[in-house]
């Protein structure tokens, strides 16, 4: 919404003044929102009887200690970042795909099943053929919801969180059944056998654990971009989400519109989840994802649904998951605090509008009758 | 014979139903409120989840499971009151602040219960034990179904005539509608919406915190992560399938609590299905209800909008 398309006449100074204003506070108030919640982190991590520099202390000394970490760190921004940046895409079209977790599933799903067939397929074919598996597996989970959505109007936001759960009990049948390794051993845990050498994700950056999935996604951000401000469908599908009875009598298929955005979604979605096991996992697991479509709502927020912003919020919560590991292991602080932080940045994020409203009043001018324009 | 064993199973059936449908419809009977006052709360999840720790720790403070009903009460209603405080006040977008209230109500009480126990072992608190109404649970078949239970359901299913009456037959409930169906209008008839959709708000979080008691005290007395998993989304759905009337929520309601109890009894029966499909089950039932029934078009009209609009 903010990011309204260049005007066709030549701007004037102070709309170039306006817009750069505008551009520093869409910079700033994200990094504001990760300030004010690592506060409240600090908060409670001092109610539980723990000095707060202390545990941050720890939490930076996990990130920046060595290179493993800070490889650590791009591994966990990974999945973040290619949900993310889906999730960035749908909301700029005004749809709320809360889903990204079971199209996550369903993506890994489809994948791990490409990837632990032998094809006798050279290497980089393997590896497409299943990073395609998953953008399919997860493109049709975020379709059904999609398809309501744009054509019976049907609040996406409940349908697409009762499918996660349909998901991820899917993705459990598989793992415990017809994927399952080694059913007959009676210890099998509910997992696949790994994939094959041939579809796994190479490592970029010995000896840390980074693997080609982070260019990958650095790669597919750039292309959002493209697509997003560059090119006629990305122009609609904002469009659509600014106001999608303009962009109807506009003559634009909204309705396709919505369908397209939301299965780039769960693609993406699916593809993050693929990512993971071919260059982190190498085996489906039974519920292996601690939430990651839902961390990546708050990563596509922060960003501005802006891929690049995206990128910067995907690596800020990579750095702050590895951190909170070190700081759970040395200073006895509950991982979980990051999901706090987490929803801090969505609550500060979702009011920004007000802040930045509030504060660009001047004094003066500012009486209470006027916060309810 | 064969019909003896039908019928206990039946009973059995329907006394779980009832009992599983109590935390659904706490939640719902809240969301009602909220939603009819013009707020669409999708963080009844989280206040659920948010009243299971609460109970835990009111159990754990007092000793009774009645504080403990208490602390559930608190911790839901002081996240309607944040959830208000974001939505009407900072005027947030609803439904990214009840997503944030989800994950925050998680990670949060998640945290505390961690760094409460950080050698893993809980302590035992007291809960919910089963009160058998004089007379009416010996009434065979429908006192088994109904009277033999926790004090929780009684008071879940006393609330669906309360709700009824106070939210359609009171002028209370009158403005409180019109705040969801036409706030300027409200307004200007001297109705306070601000304070009407706070106060919606923290009724619908108390609730729900009741919710989320039943759940971590009502059955087994324990607070584990995820107890509350998706039922703030099946009573949102079971809202909507009830076109916001308690009665008719309450048997939805009813309808989900019943298909959960199926589903527990049939993975005991060794059937030829997968128990991954069982657990799927409600989730599946919930989300076919609400997509047929979800268009009729007479939700609360301005449903979701902040207010004063622009």
């Amino acid at each position: 919404m903010e990011n309204m398309p260049s005007s066709v006449f030549s701007p004037s100074p102070a709309l170039l003044r306006a817009r750069w204003l505008n551009s520093l506070q869409i910079i700033l108030l994200p990094f504001g929102a990760v300030l004010a919640a690592l506060i409240v982190g600090a908060i409670l991590i001092a109610l539980t009887g723990v000095n707060p520099f202390f545990a941050y202390q720890k939490m930076w000394e996990g990130i920046a200690k060595s290179n493993y970490q800070v490889g650590l760190v791009l591994v966990k921004a990974t999945p973040l970042l290619i949900i993310g940046l889906g999730l960035g895409f749908v909301f700029n079209s005004g749809v709320f795909n809360i889903g990204a977790e079971g199209q996550l599933y369903m993506g890994a799903l489809l994948g791990t099943a490409i990837a632990i067939q032998d094809l006798g397929v050279p290497a980089w074919l393997h590896v497409a053929l299943s990073l395609l598996g998953g953008f399919v597996g997860g493109g049709l989970w975020g379709l059904l919801p999609g398809y309501l959505k744009a054509r019976h109007n049907i609040n996406e936001v409940i349908t697409t969180i009762l499918l996660n759960y349909i998901a991820i009990y899917i993705v459990s049948y598989f793992t415990h059944g017809p994927l399952r390794d080694n059913p007959l051993a009676e210890a099998a845990l509910p997992q696949t056998p790994q994939v094959q050498l041939s579809s796994q994700l190479p490592l970029i950056w010995p000896p840390t654990r980074l693997h080609a999935g982070f260019p990958l996604g650095l790669g597919l951000a750039l292309v959002l971009y493209l697509v997003t401000y560059r090119m006629a469908f990305g122009y609609k599908a904002r469009a659509v989400g600014s106001s999608p009875a303009a962009a109807h009598y506009a003559g634009m298929n909204t309705t396709l519109i919505m369908v397209i955005v939301m299965v780039v979604s769960g693609g993406l979605a699916g593809v993050a989840g693929t990512v993971e096991i071919l260059g982190v996992q190498h085996r489906l697991r039974d519920m292996f994802s601690p939430g990651l479509g839902y961390s990546a709502i708050a990563i596509a927020l922060m960003g501005n649904n802006h891929p690049f912003g995206i990128l910067l919020a995907a690596l800020l919560f990579g750095a702050l998951q590895v951190g909170a590991n070190n700081m759970q292991a040395l200073a006895g602080v509950p991982v979980t605090i990051v999901d706090v932080i987490q929803a801090t940045v969505i609550f500060f994020v979702a009011v920004s509008a007000m802040i930045r409203w509030r504060a660009s009043l001047p004094r003066l001018f500012r009486h209470k009758g006027e916060a309810n324009g | 014979m064969e019909e003896f064993v039908w019928l206990t199973f039946l009973v059995s059936l329907l006394a779980a139903g009832v009992r599983l449908a109590t935390p659904l419809l706490f939640a719902a009977l809240g969301g009602i409120t909220n939603e009819l006052a013009g707020v669409l709360n999708i963080g009844l999840e989280g206040m659920m989840i948010g009243g299971t720790f609460g109970a835990y720790i009111g159990a754990l403070l007092s000793g009774s499971e009645w504080g403990g009903a208490l602390g559930g009460m608190l911790a839901g209603g002081l996240l309607g009151l944040l959830f208000a405080f974001l939505s009407i006040t900072w005027r947030g977008d609803q439904v990214v602040l009840g997503t944030g209230l989800n994950i925050f109500a998680l990670g949060l009480t998640s945290f505390l219960f961690r760094s409460m126990y950080k050698a893993g072992i809980t302590q035992f608190v007291p809960s919910f034990q089963v009160w058998n109404i004089p007379l009416l649970s010996d009434i065979p078949l429908i006192g088994q179904i109904f009277f033999r239970q926790v004090p929780l359901v009684y008071l879940a299913y006393l609330l669906i005539p309360i709700a009824t009456f106070l939210l359609y037959k009171t002028t209370w409930g009158l403005k409180l509608r019109c705040c969801g169906e036409h706030p300027r209008a409200a307004e200007t008839v001297g109705v306070n919406v601000i304070k009407t959709r706070y106060l919606a708000l923290c009724l619908s979080g108390m609730l729900a915190g009741l919710g989320g008691t039943f759940l971590s005290l009502g059955q087994i007395p324990a607070f584990t992560e995820g107890l509350v998993s998706g039922r703030g989304f099946i009573a949102l759905a079971a809202i909507i399938f009830g076109r916001w009337k308690p009665l008719n929520v309450a048997l939805a309601c009813l309808l989900f609590g019943v298909a959960d109890a199926l589903q527990l009894r049939l993975q005991g029966f060794g059937l030829p299905i997968r128990y991954e499909f069982l657990l799927m089950f409600p989730y599946l039932l919930t989300l076919i209800t609400f997509v047929i029934f979800v268009n009729r078009g007479d939700s609360p009209a301005a449903l979701g909008k902040p207010y004063p609009d622009q």
